[in-house]
């Protein structure tokens, strides 16, 4: 492995979880300095979200969560 | 900006492939490395790169003055450059804690007279950054290293963003040869630094946060209106809490250096498995305890001068070590509880060898000296401490807090500190041989695991505050 393959590794973590816990990517960009870069990435946060939902790759997260809601 | 945040992680994914990109063009690295953790440090409070800069250009020069003094002179830039240092902190750290204390002083003695106090807000890292300025002038002195000549060096050395803000306290002479050249990808330390990194992300999102937030913090603020099981449980809890927190940021600070090619030496070692209250400081924030024995307790004579003043030295390095912590009557308690303790514990057993029984009882009364002393640690004034080491003695009351849950939670994180490292070990280790598709997502999916595992937001580190 040289740091070239491990930046894509990175780059590919950054974009699974994107995948898995895009509803995080929303709550990020509304707290994103400053405002300007933030209400340019909401929209597309929003919008990624909604692909996501739609489908169903948020389920794994929301299941996790739910599972140790349950628990606490 | 916090690490376990996308904002660093952001960050930190482009300032690796921004250093990796420059490969062998050393002095550029350097200058990047500098550039992107002042940009780091300015996150918090921007006015403060000013106090850094100005406290590490301090050094440098103060670094070239003791590197060309003859011995004679040497001894008093050695002084004049610890005293700077410690002028800088006592400022910022301690001028309203003296103020208050020489005010309640002048009082009792019935005398009418009241010291200013100063709005002044507390830099962050300034204890370490302060440590770092202090060890690279003494460092120096012993000749252990030579004063650095390129300050881009000295720059990096106090500045560098992974231990900046909270340590762990890295020694000149550790770091300062690993600049003299651009580093080799260390990537058989892959799979250590990205173990390094989610175990403490996990340690800090998930066991740290859910016990401050559902335990330890509304125990602490109200511990008369807590039952003696929720006491007994907040007590554990802030153990585990401080230990998670704390070692979580070493650990991920090691991990992320490691990543840009550089070593810092390893912090905590399973503290809470220690026999003794001398095992312990080998175990607890080894940085520190380490650098307090070599450039503090060393220079007071150590334990060359007898028995009552190896005592008396022993003290005075923890008291001091607990007034680094902060400035409050708490933090000052808390170190001299270790003090007497290691004084307590030298003048008993020595270096006496002890046996398996002698080992258990060892680590049952060292355990419990270490929680009880962390509730000084925690409390914001001594009456709070003194209300909460009252109540741990009562009888029932009702259980509010300690859910099945997090008495799991303490449990787990305690037992983990005997389990099987190498087992561990061997496993991360597995990492390394896979492909670059596999890793990321692998590293993916633990990162959503970990953020869908720990409650919502991210609380600071608790030695952010030092």
């Amino acid at each position: 492995m040289t740091p070239r393959t491990l930046l894509y590794s990175f780059l590919l973590a950054a974009l699974a979880l994107g995948i898995l816990n895009s509803h995080g990517l929303v709550r990020w960009s509304r707290d994103v300095h400053p405002a300007w870069l933030a209400d340019r990435l909401l929209p597309l946060a929003e919008a990624w979200d909604g692909a996501m939902i739609a489908i169903g790759a948020d389920r794994s997260y929301i299941y996790v969560r739910n599972t140790l809601g349950a628990l606490r | 900006m916090l690490f376990p945040t996308l904002t660093y992680a952001l960050f930190f994914i482009a300032v690796f492939a921004g250093v990796w990109a420059l490969g062998d063009r050393n002095r550029a690295r350097k200058a990047l490395l500098v550039a992107v953790s002042y940009f780091f440090y300015a996150q918090w409070d921007a006015r403060f790169c000013l106090l850094l800069l100005a406290s590490t250009l301090a050094n440098y020069g103060f670094g070239l003055a003791v590197g060309a003094a003859s011995d004679r002179t040497k001894k008093h830039w050695v002084a004049a450059a610890v005293a700077v240092n410690l002028c800088v902190l006592g400022f910022f750290k301690y001028y309203n804690f003296f103020v208050e204390s020489a005010n309640d002083l002048f009082f009792q003695l019935g005398l009418v007279r009241e010291l200013p106090f100063l709005e002044i807000v507390l830099p962050v890292g300034i204890s370490f950054f302060t440590f770092h300025g202090i060890s690279y002038i003494v460092d120096i002195y012993r000749g252990k290293i030579a004063p650095a000549r390129d300050p881009l060096d000295i720059l990096l050395y106090i500045s560098f963003f992974p231990q900046l803000v909270a340590g762990p306290i890295v020694r000149a002479s550790f770091f300062l040869p690993q600049l003299a050249k651009a580093p080799s990808p260390i990537l058989d330390q892959v799979p250590r630094a990205l173990g390094l990194i989610l175990v403490g992300l996990f340690k800090k999102t998930v066991v740290a946060n859910y016990l401050a937030t559902d335990l330890v913090d509304p125990v602490f603020v109200d511990p008369a209106s807590a039952g003696t099981l929720d006491l007994w449980m907040a007590l554990y809890g802030y153990a585990v809490q401080i230990y998670c927190d704390f070692s979580a940021y070493s650990d991920m600070a090691i991990g992320f250096a490691l990543l840009l090619g550089y070593r810092f030496p390893d912090n905590f070692d399973r503290p809470y498995a220690a026999t003794s209250l001398q095992d312990f400081w080998r175990r607890w924030h080894i940085s520190l305890s380490s650098w307090l024995r070599d450039y503090l307790y060393i220079p007071l004579g150590g334990s060359r001068g007898g028995t009552i003043l190896t005592y008396r030295n022993l003290a005075l390095t923890m008291v001091l070590g607990g007034l680094w912590h902060g400035a409050s009557w708490t933090f000052i308690l808390w170190g001299s509880i270790h003090g007497v303790g290691l004084a307590i514990e030298r003048a008993l057993f020595g270096d006496r060898q002890i046996g398996r029984w002698g080992r258990l009882i060892g680590w049952f009364a060292t355990f419990h000296i270490v929680c009880l002393a962390w509730v000084l640690f925690r409390s914001q004034t001594m009456e709070g401490a003194l209300g909460f080491l009252g109540g741990l003695t009562g009888n029932g009351g009702e259980r509010l807090y300690s859910t099945p849950f997090l008495i799991s939670l303490i449990v787990l994180s305690l037992a983990a500190q005997v389990g099987p490292r190498e087992w561990v070990q061997t496993k991360v280790g597995r990492i390394g041989t896979l492909s670059w598709p596999v890793l990321g997502l692998l590293v993916g999916i633990a990162l959503a695991v970990i953020d869908a595992l720990g409650p919502e937001g991210v609380a600071p580190f608790i030695y952010f505050q030092f």
